[in-house]
């Protein structure tokens, strides 16, 4: 018995300590969603500056997810399946934004892309200018949130066992019908939990963006943009904003905890089936 | 029908040169952990390219470094079983029979080859699990029909038997051991167990380090083991000097 009473007293123990991390993370979440009322909430989401932002972030982040996606999964699948050798100076360099603070970014962006910055002269010759546009959000939402894309996406094709790979080639697929017919199916989840990752990422983006790209109402204006302004101005169209920032999160949380779980009871028929270890150097 | 497969090649640490060579039947490859053999039945299949060498099934050159022969997986008509038999999770049981089928194209017809396939084999009675949970023994025979579906000139099965129970591993050896000889095809098989290679009736080659060190038949291996692995494998005791 008194062992018993131990193990109680040492899990309440446990749980006290947790207390605090818990309550840093959470409470101002939950301060947020009851700090303002419905009528101002209302009030926030007719306020000019909502709309635009909203419809910019939508627009920018999955314009930014698509080029995440389709650019970075090539290089997902080169490091996961090329020696590690030869792969291991860009996996670091991959994570030079995630460690990078995002006015770095912004500003490296800026002198590489900007009027004069290394490629000033020859964008201006060809009649095309990046920064403060919306293709500036865009580059900038990218930069930040892509390595995000590809940390995932090569965990997921390095859990997909190379034997299975062999196995399709030897039963009459290219490697790219191998890659799309096997490879890419198993990597799924992953990808999804990946690209949510990234969209999220980019949905936050500010620092890189209002250096690169300004904070112009309906052409630069994010939604995380807009809450800067709207704090100088109108506290409720912040509150609206974050909250449906928040509530997007959310819905993104729950879906990467879902979707997996989902995926793999739907998709995996045969049975026993378990993401198996890594195995570099597959056809 | 034969085969010859005589390859120089480099994996990491180990350096594998190895000679071997076989006929309709099935040929034994044993060693201890480490020693190359699934490398070597990757390098069979395709996966990795051997510095030199030569590999080649019934006349036909698969791989030779001297004439720059190198046909891609896709195009060696091998039939590989890798460990853990390698079905594709994402796929049911005709999805996976299938998967190599190369006649008409339509899901329909796909499936309705690879029943055919299941039904010759023995197994019909796996067609209908398209979402059920498979026994590892299923496993293996879904693996072997798959295997055999792009009409293999040669078998590659590593470790076919290493995952069942005692009483499972009896009973699929019987079925392995007979089935090979019906389906007149030439396989290399990787095995743990002495007894795998008995009821195979296989001949042995022994690798060790990337070399083999021994080949013949189980009585000529357990009579004269050349190494402590041949004597403990064969349970022979003393190694031949």
């Amino acid at each position: 018995m008194s062992s018993e009473a131990n193990r109680a007293d040492r899990r309440g123990i446990q749980f006290l300590l947790t207390l605090p991390m818990l309550g840093l993370l959470l409470v101002p979440v939950i301060g947020l969603v009851f700090s303002s009322s419905p009528g101002d909430l209302l009030a926030g989401f007719r306020h000019p500056l909502f709309q635009p932002a909203l419809v910019l972030s939508a627009k920018t982040t999955l314009m930014s997810l698509g080029i995440t996606v389709v650019m970075g999964t090539p290089l997902a699948w080169w490091l996961a399946v090329d020696s590690a050798r030869r792969t291991w100076g860009v996996e670091i360099l991959l994570n030079l934004p995630i460690c990078l603070p995002p006015a770095v970014v912004g500003i490296a962006l800026l002198h590489t892309f900007g009027r004069s910055g290394l490629f000033g002269s020859e964008l201006a010759m060809l009649g095309i200018q990046i920064p403060f546009t919306t293709a500036a959000v865009v580059l900038a939402q990218v930069v930040v949130s892509a390595p995000f894309y590809v940390q995932a996406a090569t965990a997921a094709f390095g859990r997909v066992d190379g034997d299975l790979l062999i196995v399709a080639r030897t039963l009459g697929q290219s490697p790219a019908g191998a890659f799309f017919r096997v490879a890419l199916p198993l990597a799924l989840p992953g990808l999804i939990g990946g690209a949510a990752l990234s969209w999220a990422r980019a949905l936050g983006e500010f620092g890189a963006t209002l250096l690169f790209a300004g904070n112009l109402s309906g052409t630069t204006q994010t939604m995380p943009l807009a809450i800067y302004t709207a704090l100088e101005s109108d506290i409720r169209v912040a509150l609206a904003l974050a909250l449906v920032l928040a509530g997007v999160s959310v819905v993104l949380l729950v879906s990467l905890r879902a979707v997996p779980g989902f995926w793999m009871r739907r998709c995996h028929p045969v049975a026993g089936f378990v993401p198996d270890g890594t195995r570099r150097g597959s056809p | 029908m034969s085969w010859q497969v005589e390859i120089c090649m480099d994996i990491g640490e180990l350096e594998i040169d190895v000679k071997i060579e076989g006929g309709v039947a099935p040929v034994a490859l044993v060693g201890p952990n480490g020693s190359g053999k699934t490398t070597l039945l990757r390098t069979i299949a395709g996966a990795y390219r051997p510095r030199s060498g030569r590999i080649s099934i019934d006349d036909r050159q698969i791989f030779d470094s001297k004439s720059g022969v190198d046909l891609a997986p896709e195009k060696r008509r091998v039939g590989y079983v890798p460990q853990g038999y390698g079905l594709f999770p994402h796929l049911n049981v005709l999805d996976n029979v299938s998967f190599g089928w190369r006649g008409e194209s339509r899901r329909a017809n796909r499936h309705r080859a690879a029943a055919e396939l299941l039904e010759r084999m023995g197994f019909g009675y796996l067609i209908s699990r398209t979402s059920s949970v498979l026994s590892v023994g299923e496993q293996q025979r879904v693996a072997i029909a798959r295997a055999l579906m792009i009409d293999p000139q040669i078998l590659l099965l590593d470790e076919p038997l290493a995952a069942l129970d005692v009483s499972a591993r009896r009973t699929l050896r019987s079925y392995l051991a007979k089935y090979l000889v019906e389906q007149d095809v030439p396989a290399l098989i990787v095995t743990h167990d002495v007894r795998d290679v008995r009821a195979l009736k296989a001949t042995v080659y022994v690798i060790e380090t990337g070399r083999i060190v021994q080949s013949g038949s189980v009585e000529d291996l357990q009579a004269h083991p050349a190494s402590e692995f041949v004597a403990e494998f064969f349970d022979s005791g003393v190694v031949a000097s």
